[in-house]
């Protein structure tokens, strides 16, 4: 190993001297510091540090949605590893497209964001949609903005957002019946039983409910990610067991969902699904868990976070009873993103007062 | 064993340590520290005999503690020492001056004591000050002399802070042999200071008889949480005064309280009842790569023959002067012991690098998330060195640093902010009130300089004068920000 080492500083400094390769020193200096660990000794104060770091906080999160990347695999197909892999291939270039532009570090987030994105999609997203899908998140959603930290929006969601807007019969007029029993779809490449609706769908249109569980073990259409409530509340379990998320967004998502469409199919029965329906239907589950709790994208502070919480209940409830699409997750979650430097700035007008006015 | 939260205990080997004296000098050089910042000019000249606790520099113009000789010998020069900033242990370009003398006799003083108990609180103060104790505090120790910047009438509250919980950290007094000496330190200064409360705040209660102590209506016993951050002095005080006054900033003693080691009341008993002057300090060396020990040694006799010949000055080890959460790199282990020194800390330097570590279970590696396998491991033995463990990145506002500061501020908001420019943004998050506990530096995991940018922000808070940023507009409709420090350069002083 410690040839191999050796060997990635030669050819990072010949890079660096060479006038040719210059510009790809830091994609070998990203690679090196991928591979080994630098033995730096912290140079200020405290010189005892956490042995935390990004590479494995985004680590934990893949970790974390591993069980349902997997799940995906099983109820649709070797196909849905394929989109994980275009999506890891297409988005990696572009964000290395960028670093070479930028001449700054590559940096871990997009290690979460390569794999969230496929589980946003149906299952029968052709490749190369994903391609321009994870494509479109990378530079629209995070790197115009600076890259990972200095986003606004959750990159995942925005290419999600823009495959729907932009090919609306493919990503939300079919989709595949998921296989089950058995080795089920590790056997076989791709499902094609095709039906029209998700259980949400098929709420929205007819006021049927699908069978509970169903919806929580994962024998439904839909998303990827979102088939088997079951995977995806261990995976959150997880992460909030490790830190690695904060438990009070998704608590107070999908308690306000909770509380919402217990009043709401009170009041307008017709169009407001129960709750327990509510939360094990759709993607709520999977954006409340991976992505409402981005840490880049969501507010920092904790009364923020609660606050953060109970408006993507209200408004994904609201968007699913009373808008045209039957889904409103990606929407609320987009949305309220936006608003999340706002509640953060709440809190801290609330606890530190307002910022001094200029001295006159 | 905690499942949430920063358990740094983990970290603890506490060894017993080792208690010894080290006086057997052959040349010592006095450093000329008159407490806070100032330097004293020598009384002395070269070739001049000096007896052991003679003052040999004193200012009685400028507020200031005399130094004293610390063995008998004879001047052989003034010398200039490196100094250091104390908060941030950057070197600083003045120099501190510093006498060197040619030891001719180890032996220690023949003084003689007083009766405490029927002195005059006036004559107790003389005696510390003599003894050269009253440098000690953030703002000297109030006499009749000029020590302090406050008079001995304004002290309320004097808090002994004996809390060691930083990790490795050692108490310097043993509280079991050297209990009586200390408690009665502590009631010759609750008679010293008669118009006080004398606080003595201990981490964890060790000995039974800390009751006895807490029987006497002028000394209160606090034991506090044994949490890294206890041990600063102003997290304390913030008990004691309550966070209103903290945060009005200001000296601790603007608020009456005054804050002094643990040493203090054992040097108290030393320099009253027995007539030794504060001569010999105690130094506590500790840290994985050492063997554990105390020393007590003449003050001005180099740091390393203090530790003993078998502590080096390696390579491969940080020695720290402080706790390894707030201390600062000590670069020179030749510098003499000064009387403020308490703790060194040793941590080994992290070895090559390590392969995808980032993949590695960490059974040994202590954090704050659990995502570690160590989190199901408490009880085996976490690795200490000083590496950073990974490298720096743009925040990803994870919230952690806010979440363990001990005086709810946000770390992370203040470097955005500060990082900007942006003053009045951040003298709003109120970085004054920061203890300089380093945690939020220890949890993040950008490896960002948290702490070391709150220490900045504090530094550059608008003081009485009201630095107020003025806001102008440019021709392109621009806010451009001018601050007082801007014309003058950012940091000074304003006059």
């Amino acid at each position: 190993m410690n040839r191999l080492e050796r060997l990635m500083s030669d050819i990072s400094s010949y890079t660096e001297d060479n006038p040719y390769l210059q510009h790809i020193t830091e994609v070998i200096d990203t690679v090196r510091s991928i591979v080994f660990e630098p033995g730096v000794s912290a140079d200020k104060s405290p010189f005892l540090r956490d042995y935390i770091e990004i590479k494995r906080y985004m680590f934990a999160v893949v970790l974390a949605v591993a069980p349902a990347a997997l799940a995906s695999i099983y109820f649709y197909g070797w196909r849905a590893l394929a989109m994980i892999v275009v999506s890891y291939v297409a988005g990696g270039i572009a964000e290395v497209t960028f670093t070479l532009i930028r001449k700054e570090e590559i940096t871990e987030g997009f290690l979460v964001t390569g794999i969230l994105f496929p589980l946003t999609l149906p299952p029968n997203t052709p490749l190369w949609m994903v391609a321009v899908g994870i494509i479109v998140g990378v530079i629209l959603g995070k790197e115009v903005f600076g890259g990972t930290g200095y986003n606004i929006f959750n990159p995942a969601l925005v290419g999600r957002v823009f495959l729907t807007t932009t090919f609306p019969v493919a990503t939300s007029s079919e989709w595949l019946i998921p296989m089950t029993g058995g080795w089920a779809g590790f056997k076989q490449f791709s499902v094609d039983t095709v039906t029209s609706a998700t259980p949400l769908g098929v709420f929205a249109n007819s006021g049927t409910l699908a069978p509970l569980r169903d919806l929580f073990f994962g024998n439904i259409p839909g998303c990827l990610g979102e088939s088997s409530a079951l995977l995806v509340l261990a995976g959150g379990i997880f992460m909030i067991l490790a830190r690695i998320i904060d438990w009070r967004v998704p608590v107070s998502y999908l308690g306000s969902v909770f509380l919402y469409s217990a009043l709401g199919t009170y009041l307008w029965p017709n169009q407001v699904a129960p709750p327990v329906f509510q939360l094990l239907a759709g993607g709520l589950l999977f954006g409340a868990i991976y992505m409402a709790t981005d840490p880049v994208s969501s507010p920092t502070t904790k009364e923020a976070k609660w606050v953060y919480g109970v408006f993507l209940g209200v408004m994904t409830v609201s968007i699913r009873a009373f808008s045209g699409y039957p889904e409103g997750v990606t929407y609320s979650i987009l949305l309220m993103n936006m608003f999340a430097p706002l509640f953060d700035e709440m809190v801290m007008t609330f606890r530190y007062g307002p910022i001094q006015k200029p001295y006159k | 064993m905690k499942i949430f939260g920063l358990d740094l205990q983990q970290y603890e080997t506490k060894k017993e340590p080792d208690f010894r004296v080290r006086d057997k000098l052959e040349t010592i050089t006095v450093p000329l520290k008159g407490g806070f910042g100032t330097s004293l000019s020598p009384r002395v000249e070269v070739g001049d005999e000096v007896e052991a606790g003679e003052i040999i520099a004193r200012n009685d113009d400028s507020t200031s503690t005399p130094a004293l000789a610390s063995l008998a010998g004879e001047v052989i020069e003034i010398v200039k020492l490196d100094s250091y900033h104390e908060e941030t242990g950057d070197k600083l370009e003045a120099k501190v001056p510093g006498i060197k003398i040619n030891v001719s006799s180890n032996q220690g003083t023949n003084g003689s004591g007083v009766d405490w108990e029927k002195e005059k609180p006036k004559n107790l103060r003389e005696l510390l000050y003599l003894a050269g104790l009253t440098s000690f505090g953030q703002t000297g120790v109030p006499t009749e002399f000029n020590s302090s910047l406050f008079s001995p009438t304004e002290v309320e509250h004097v808090l002994i802070n004996g809390v060691k919980t930083e990790p490795f950290v050692h108490h310097l007094i043993d509280y079991g042999e050297e209990f009586t000496l200390f408690k009665t330190g502590l009631e010759i200064l609750a008679r010293a200071f008669p118009k006080s409360q004398i606080h003595f705040v201990l981490d964890r209660n060790t000995r039974e008889n800390l009751e006895e102590l807490s029987s006497s209506q002028r000394i209160k016993i606090h034991i506090v949480e044994y949490e890294s951050y206890m041990s600063k002095s102003k997290m304390l005080a913030r008990n004691i005064l309550g966070e209103e006054k903290l945060d009005e900033g200001g000296y601790l003693l603007d608020h009456g309280l005054l804050v002094l080691p643990e040493i203090f009341p054992l040097a108290a008993y030393r320099a009253v009842v027995e007539g030794t002057p504060f001569i010999r300090g105690r130094l506590s060396l500790s840290g994985p790569a050492t063997e554990d020990r105390v020393v007590e040694t003449p003050i001005g006799a180099p740091i390393k023959y203090a530790l003993g010949e078998d502590i080096m000055d390696k390579a491969e080890e940080l020695t720290i002067m402080g706790g390894p959460l707030s201390g600062n790199k000590l670069e020179n282990l030749d510098l003499p012991v000064n009387k403020n020194m308490d703790s060194l800390v040793q941590l080994p330097k992290p070895q090559g690098s390590q392969v995808l570590a980032w993949l590695h279970p960490g059974l040994g590696k202590n954090s704050y998330t659990n995502a570690f396998f160590s989190a199901l491991a408490p009880n085996r033995k976490k690795v200490a060195d000083s590496g950073l463990h990974g490298e720096e990145r743009p925040c990803v506002y994870c919230g952690w640093c806010s979440d363990v500061c001990p005086v709810d501020i946000l770390p992370f908001q203040i470097l955005k902010t500060y990082d900007h420019g942006m003053v009045d943004e951040v003298n709003r998050l109120q970085p004054q009130r920061c203890v300089d506990c380093g945690l939020c530096s220890y949890v993040c995991p950008s490896k960002l300089p948290l702490s070391e940018t709150v220490k900045r922000a504090k530094q550059d808070q608008p003081g009485e004068n009201h630095n107020y940023v003025e806001y102008e507009e440019d021709e392109e409709g621009l806010m451009s920000v001018i601050t007082p420090e801007d014309e003058k350069g950012r940091g000074e002083e304003s006059e």
